[in-house]
């Protein structure tokens, strides 16, 4: 089993804590998982983006070219890393952000208004973990136990309001999903 | 540390010189090796240690020359512009028979250059880097298990031979993620520290210096330096040779184009075709007589490194004009993709014996 993850958006809507929280999930299955971001030169407000790669045997590159799915958090991340998304491929947004989808794909398209649902739990900043939850749903190998875990792993000090509003909007997406 | 957790081979470095012992970290920010320092920054204080963001990097290598001469564990790191300030402090840790464990995450240069993942400092790296006739132990690791694993290596080759190592790893390797264990290392060997300046009430005073003015006192000196590199050239070197066993084309790389490759090896293996990896773990001392040995059987090298050309010349050394040697070089800046390297290895399969 061979699976590679691209997540993509603005610096700041927590791109790299989301990808994080799937690396550690894959680690909970007992996958060989490497996680790459983009790092140093991005800001607030540009584009980021981080790769993460499942596989049963261990991993060459670290780098995603070609990815089976890409979670896109914004329209501008749409458009520079639409091109990563391999043929027949899946393609996860933020409807609430992402309006104008491209023409011409060869890729199966799922949309989610997180940002929306983010702001009816009263913290527009979780919508990261609704668009987890969501992806959970369409990801093979990924159990929820997983990803509650690793959410733990990856938020090991925080609030227990927090935490829980966190899994709140991870089971929104999750609910979204159907 | 008794399970597996996620962190990015700065932090596994930073984690695992804990684990050794390490309780000096003396550092200045760079990309991409700033986790160190951050990761080190609230671990330091929970066992005891100490951490300083020093207020350069020459202050840093030199507050890790004041710690070293106390014979304390002690660890810096950089990335190749700060690595280069540090030259004349390794060459002093050098000439002074210090031990002290230094970690460069290779950014693209020359200059300030950017922040993309390179390769491009190997010359400095097992050359020497600073003045003198000196050398450092170089390690190069390819995942992040193996850069914990490496740094407490790092720690009791120091030690053992009052020598500075250096950790030499692509910036890829200090920012990727990957499940790793680090446990405490056991320590097997005891190690000399009557050289160490601990306060000298009722014995002789010892003294830290590389200036030697007196007669033959260099000389001396530089004798001593040499039969200890001849030690560490006879016992240290380590590679990974992966399937070279019996292979008509090894490809020669180190740190994470050493693990693209190795991927290419068991792509080329199943369409028949008899590819090896030979992987120096050491890059000082170079595996030079290992390498050769492949020759025997091997047909043609491909050396596949992220920088101009660095590598290839121990390459080069080892096998001299025997043997058809290929090259797939990165420039600093730009990212290596895995086709590459099956492309060129397609290309060479096609051309083989076609040397005139």
């Amino acid at each position: 089993m061979e699976y590679d993850l691209m997540i993509a958006g603005s610096g700041g809507q927590g791109i790299l804590a989301c990808g994080k929280i799937f690396a550690y999930a894959g680690m909970n299955e007992n996958l060989q998982v490497t996680y790459y971001p983009s790092y140093g030169a991005e800001v607030r407000g540009g584009t980021t983006r981080c790769g993460v790669r499942y596989s049963d045997v261990t991993i060459a590159s670290p780098i995603v070219d070609s990815a089976d799915a890409l979670i896109v958090f914004n329209e501008p991340s749409l458009r520079k890393y639409i091109s990563y998304l391999k043929h027949g491929g899946m393609l996860v947004c933020n409807s609430s952000l992402v309006h104008k989808l491209p023409h011409n794909g060869t890729y199966t398209v799922h949309q989610v208004p997180a940002t929306d649902i983010a702001i009816e739990l009263g913290n527009e900043k979780v919508c990261n973990m609704v668009m987890s939850g969501f992806f959970l749903n369409l990801m093979p190998r990924i159990s929820k136990q997983s990803l509650l875990k690793a959410m733990d792993e990856v938020f090991d000090d925080i609030k227990p309001a927090l935490k829980q509003l966190n899994q709140s909007a991870m089971e929104k997406g999750m609910e979204y999903a159907g | 540390m008794t399970e597996k957790i996620l962190l990015c081979g700065n932090e596994a470095i930073a984690e695992a010189a804990i684990q050794s012992g390490c309780r000096y970290y003396y550092g200045y920010p760079i990309t991409p090796q700033n986790e160190i320092s951050a990761y080190m920054s609230y671990r330091m204080p929970q066992v005891g240690g100490t951490f300083i963001q020093a207020e350069s990097e020459l202050a840093a290598i030199n507050m890790v020359y004041g710690t070293a001469t106390t014979g304390k564990r002690v660890l810096t790191s950089s990335s190749g512009p700060g690595i280069s300030l540090k030259q004349e402090g390794i060459s002093y840790l050098a000439g002074s028979e210090l031990p002290a464990v230094i970690v460069n995450v290779m950014r693209a240069g020359p200059g300030l250059g950017n922040i993309t993942p390179s390769q491009a400092d190997y010359f400095q790296a097992t050359r020497g880097g600073g003045h003198g006739d000196y050398r450092t132990i170089v390690l190069a690791p390819a995942s992040v298990q193996e850069s914990a694993d490496l740094t407490k290596r790092a720690f009791v080759l120091a030690d053992k031979y009052r020598i500075p190592v250096m950790l030499l790893l692509d910036g890829m390797q200090g920012q990727m993620r990957e499940p790793v264990l680090i446990e405490p290392l056991k320590e097997t060997e005891q190690f000399d520290k009557s050289w160490c300046l601990t306060g000298c009430k009722g014995r002789k005073p010892n003294i830290a210096r590389s200036l030697y003015l007196e007669d033959k006192a260099l000389p001396d000196l530089n004798e001593r330096l040499l039969k200890r590199y001849a030690e560490i050239e006879k016992r240290e070197i380590d590679v990974d040779q992966y399937k070279t066993g019996d292979a008509d084309i090894v490809i020669v790389a180190y740190g994470t184009p050493a693990r693209m490759c190795r991927s290419m090896v068991d792509l080329f293996r199943k369409k028949g075709v008899k590819v090896g990896l030979f992987r120096p773990i050491t890059l000082w001392p170079f595996p030079y007589d290992l390498l050769e040995k492949t020759s025997k059987h091997t047909q043609e090298y491909l050396v596949v490194e992220w920088s101009a050309g660095q590598l290839i010349e121990d390459v080069r050394l080892a096998l001299g004009k025997s043997k058809p040697i290929h090259f797939h070089g990165v420039l600093g800046g730009r990212l290596m993709k895995i086709n590459e390297v099956e492309s060129k290895l397609d290309s060479i399969i096609a051309n083989m014996g076609a040397h005139i």
